[in-house]
């Protein structure tokens, strides 16, 4: 485990590993048209004067879907969206997961026991099955989709902030500033939070990934954000009928959602390297 | 007069790098040019800083280091240059002619394996022993390492056992073949205070028992002291001092020697000894 | 190590229950009435109140959750709102199409990745390993339904080899259709599931590849063959199989993606249409049967975990320091 400010030491003479730039690149790619697209698309989405089912031209780039809607535009759409799951779920995992993860940690005893086996019972459960469950009782829409990954993965979030904060509450230095009455929030903020940081920026790029695949899948099940919300999981469960006939509607987003997850695991593991290198090189 | 070890302009660099930066280069040059030499019986104390590249130095000499060291240089141990033997061929010497002992006795050892069966494993390899042959000479070997109640720690796990019996068990193993030459890296470190003295008394005593020779690595210079004839000490991969334990305390010349001398001393004092 | 094996075993039927509680809460707890699926849009009161009989929401939640208990016990699930059908005997077939694929997916793909994560970590440098972490990085990265349809699109749209989607109707009656069937279904879930369980491995291998105890049986001899195999293996199998455990409740998941990509009528399809159709009976069936099966695989995974380890025992003679 390492401190904020190892961290920013290493930050000045990181090299970067090549993975990391390409995770960046994907990322920003994405990022990039999420953004364009909030101000400007080849077409708009309910614009169905294209023909049917067309391959790449030069009037759709990358063709057309049964309705003659432009697959580019929906892929820019769907950029969109993806951003917002992603964000979205990974910043409730985070709120909750912290809220609780430092709760168990601050206050041992009985409630430090009952939360660890309810996060460590969650755990066990699939994330989907999670949300599809959440799904099941709220209803199918995006926020529902953004809520539910989000309370999913925050047991996972939970865990690790309790584990780490218990490990740095249990360091010498902490134990002494306890002893000079200094305040349970004074150490959080000065000695528990410096130190979770790192870690939990590692792991909420991961949960990022994972929140974007969760969401795609079930969009393409149909728990998803109800059309005309135009999910790439959704845009593949609208293709699988015509896959023959159209195959690049079917891998199109495929693609996205690929270029995303796997940038963001490379940033993931780009962040991992820099805060912790003695880590064992995994790539 | 031909030394039992001796090695000659032995140097390990880091095989390739990430990095292009030209100063970087200097840093991936682990071991540069170490030269020394180990008669017969000798003990031989090898000091430095963490980082100085003396553990690097032993697992050279038995060839053991990772595949992303590159090693030149010249390691002759009883008259015959090992350096470029096999692996096969120098799987022979370990613990046979040469043993380790290395320094954290709780991850030495096999967690998953109970510990007899873990010292049984050179004897049976070297001498061949099998059944009732093989277990005698693991008792005797824990014997040999005064192991009180040798016969309920052979059948322990290493979690059972205290962190001095565990690094007993580990020099067990080193010595059971009866090797020419026992080289310890950092022993004592990870122990308690009392402890570590028994060990050293321990290897002291078997070291002079059985006239092996002795490589003994630490960074602590007092406890070296106690137990070798001559001190070799190094630093940034280079060794920069190769005296005996006389003349350290009357005619080091090199400014870092002094450095390490005067804290030892600077201790001593404030302990009051 | 009975004792400790009672209490595990104690602790299992507790989490039991309250998974049992905790799946009746949460259905509970949802808005709409559960009477809802049952009635068309302009039921009169009197219809409305007899479907709430027949459902027991009339009835205090205390009472509810009693009534559900005994039934339970009977192995009773209820029946389904919408086919009527009895609950457990449809979890029943359904099973007998989600059992086999998860199974057989997830002892190939834990072979696979046995293999790959092995080499992966042992070539680390080489672009052998490279390669091999490289593409479980890809396979970590693409979602479980996408690669079923390529793998629809290549093999059963574009050559015909293999069935695009169902299962033969009389089931396993028909076994060289059944495994015909399954055959694109299990090579997408081991395409993903042995992507993430070889990061585990290589992981796993790594740690022990560089270990102290490897370290120490070379220095005194041992060829790197011999080392590995008679330190490394057992030691690497310890958190390798506490990670099974879990990989097998991900793999089950990833089931119930791909039975939608076949249209295989298994748990995941019977799980995503009574989702869709407030079934209520039927996804608390099916709550309840994965609760179980999720619970028994960690029991499983921890009681060999504690076989192969002699640290996870509490043992009744010497202490431990």
């Amino acid at each position: 485990m390492s401190t904020a400010k190892a961290a920013r030491a290493r930050l000045s003479t990181f090299h970067g590993s090549p993975t990391f730039a390409i995770g960046i690149f994907f990322t920003s790619f994405i990022f990039i048209v999420a953004l364009v697209s909030l101000i400007w698309s080849p077409y708009k989405l309910d614009d169905t004067t294209g023909n049917r089912l067309e391959g790449p031209n030069a009037t759709h780039l990358l063709g057309t879907d049964t309705l003659g809607r432009d697959l580019l535009s929906q892929l820019m759409v769907g950029a969109r969206i993806a951003m917002k799951v992603g964000f979205g779920a990974t910043g409730i995992a985070l709120i909750i997961g912290c809220f609780l993860g430092l709760l168990a940690a601050f206050f041992p005893g009985w409630i430090d026991d009952t939360l660890a086996s309810i996060f460590d019972t969650l755990i066990a459960f699939p994330t989907l099955l999670l949300a599809m469950l959440i799904i099941a009782a709220e209803g199918a829409s995006l926020w529902a989709a953004i809520l539910a990954i989000g309370i999913a993965a925050s047991a996972i979030v939970s865990r690790i902030v309790r584990i780490l904060t218990k490990r740095i509450l249990a360091q010498q230095y902490v134990v002494a500033a306890k002893t000079c009455g200094t305040s349970r929030w004074e150490i959080l903020r000065g000695h528990v939070l410096p130190n979770l940081w790192p870690t939990l920026i590692v792991n909420l790029a991961i949960i990022y990934g994972v929140a974007v695949l969760t969401e795609a899948g079930l969009s393409y099940l149909g728990l998803g954000a109800p059309p005309p919300s135009y999910s790439w999981g959704r845009l593949l469960r609208e293709a699988q009928s015509t896959v023959l006939t159209a195959p690049l509607g079917a891998i199109a987003p495929g693609i996205a959602i690929i270029l995303l997850v796997l940038g963001m695991n490379f940033v993931a593991d780009g962040l991992r390297e820099l805060f912790d290198p003695t880590q064992r090189g995994n790539s | 007069m031909s030394s039992l070890l001796r090695v000659e302009s032995l140097s390990v660099a880091k095989r390739a790098s990430h990095s292009l930066d030209a100063t970087a280069q200097d840093a991936d040059q682990l071991l540069r040019q170490v030269s020394f030499n180990v008669e017969d019986g000798e003990r031989v104390g090898l000091i430095g800083e963490s980082g100085s590249g003396k553990s690097l130095t032993a697992l050279a000499i038995i060839g053991l280091l990772p595949d992303s060291l590159l090693q030149s240089g010249s390691v002759n141990f009883a008259g015959r240059e090992i350096s470029s033997l096999s692996n096969r061929e120098l799987q022979k010497l370990r613990g046979r002619e040469i043993a380790v002992v290395f320094q954290e006795p709780a991850t030495a050892l096999d967690p998953l394996m109970k510990v007899g069966k873990q010292v049984a494993e050179p004897i049976r390899r070297h001498f061949g022993l099998r059944g009732s042959d093989l277990r005698r000479s693991v008792i005797s070997a824990l014997d040999e390492v005064q192991l009180a109640n040798a016969l309920r720690i052979a059948d322990s796990y290493p979690h059972e056992i205290s962190g001095g019996e565990r690094q007993r068990v580990a020099i067990a193993a080193a010595i059971a073949c009866k090797p020419r030459l026992l080289i310890t890296d950092e022993p004592t470190t990870a122990l308690d205070v009392t402890v570590q003295r028994e060990i050293l008394k321990l290897i002291q005593n078997l070291v002079t028992e059985r006239s092996m020779s002795l490589v003994f690595i630490t960074h602590d210079l007092a406890v070296v002291a106690q137990v070798v004839d001559r001190i070799l000490v190094m630093r940034r991969g280079e060794i920069v001092e190769n005296l005996s334990v006389h003349q350290l305390s009357s005619a080091p010349a090199h400014p870092y020697t002094q450095e390490l001398l005067k804290s030892a001393r600077l201790l001593d004092s404030a302990l009051g000894a | 190590m009975s004792r400790d094996l009672l209490r595990r075993l104690l602790f299992l039927v507790v989490s039991l229950f309250v998974a049992v509680i905790i799946i009746f809460l949460l259905l509970r707890l949802l808005p709409g009435d559960p009477a809802n699926a049952l009635l068309s849009i302009n039921a009169s009161p009197e219809q409305i109140a007899a479907a709430r009989h027949q459902v027991g929401a009339d009835k205090s939640v205390m009472a509810q959750f009693i009534t559900w208990m005994s039934a339970l016990l009977h192995l009773d699930f209820g029946k389904s709102y919408i086919s009527g059908l009895s609950v457990l005997p449809s979890i029943g077939s359904a099973l007998l199409i989600t059992l086999p694929l998860t199974l057989i997916s997830f002892v190939i793909a834990a072979v696979l990745s046995v293999v790959a994560g092995f080499l992966a970590a042992y070539y680390a440098r080489r672009w052998f390993g490279i390669v091999l972490s490289g593409f479980s990085q890809l396979g970590i990265a693409v979602p479980v339904f996408w690669v079923g349809l390529i793998l629809v699109w290549i093999f059963a749209l574009r050559y015909n080899w293999f069935p695009s989607s169902g299962f033969p109707e009389n089931g396993w009656g028909d076994p060289a259709g059944a495994l015909w069937s399954l055959a694109l279904p299990i090579t997408t879930i081991v395409i993903v599931m042995s992507s993430s369980m070889t990061r585990y491995v290589k992981s796993v291998t790594t740690d022990v590849l560089g270990s102290d105890y490897i370290r120490t049986s070379r220095a005194l001899g041992s060829s790197f063959r011999e080392a590995f195999f008679r330190h490394g293996l057992r030691n690497a199998s310890v958190p390798f199989i506490s990670v099974l455990g879990i990989e097998l409740a991900s793999t089950l998941l990833g089931a119930v993606v791909v039975e939608s990509v076949f249209s295989l009528p298994g748990l995941g399809s019977m799980l995503v249409k009574a989702i869709a159709q407030h079934d209520y009976p039927n996804i608390q069936g099916i709550l309840l049967v994965t609760t179980f099966l999720v619970l028994v695989i960690g029991f499983i995974a921890d009681t060999v975990q504690r076989i192969i380890d002699p640290r996870l025992r509490i043992t009744s003679s010497s202490g431990i320091k």
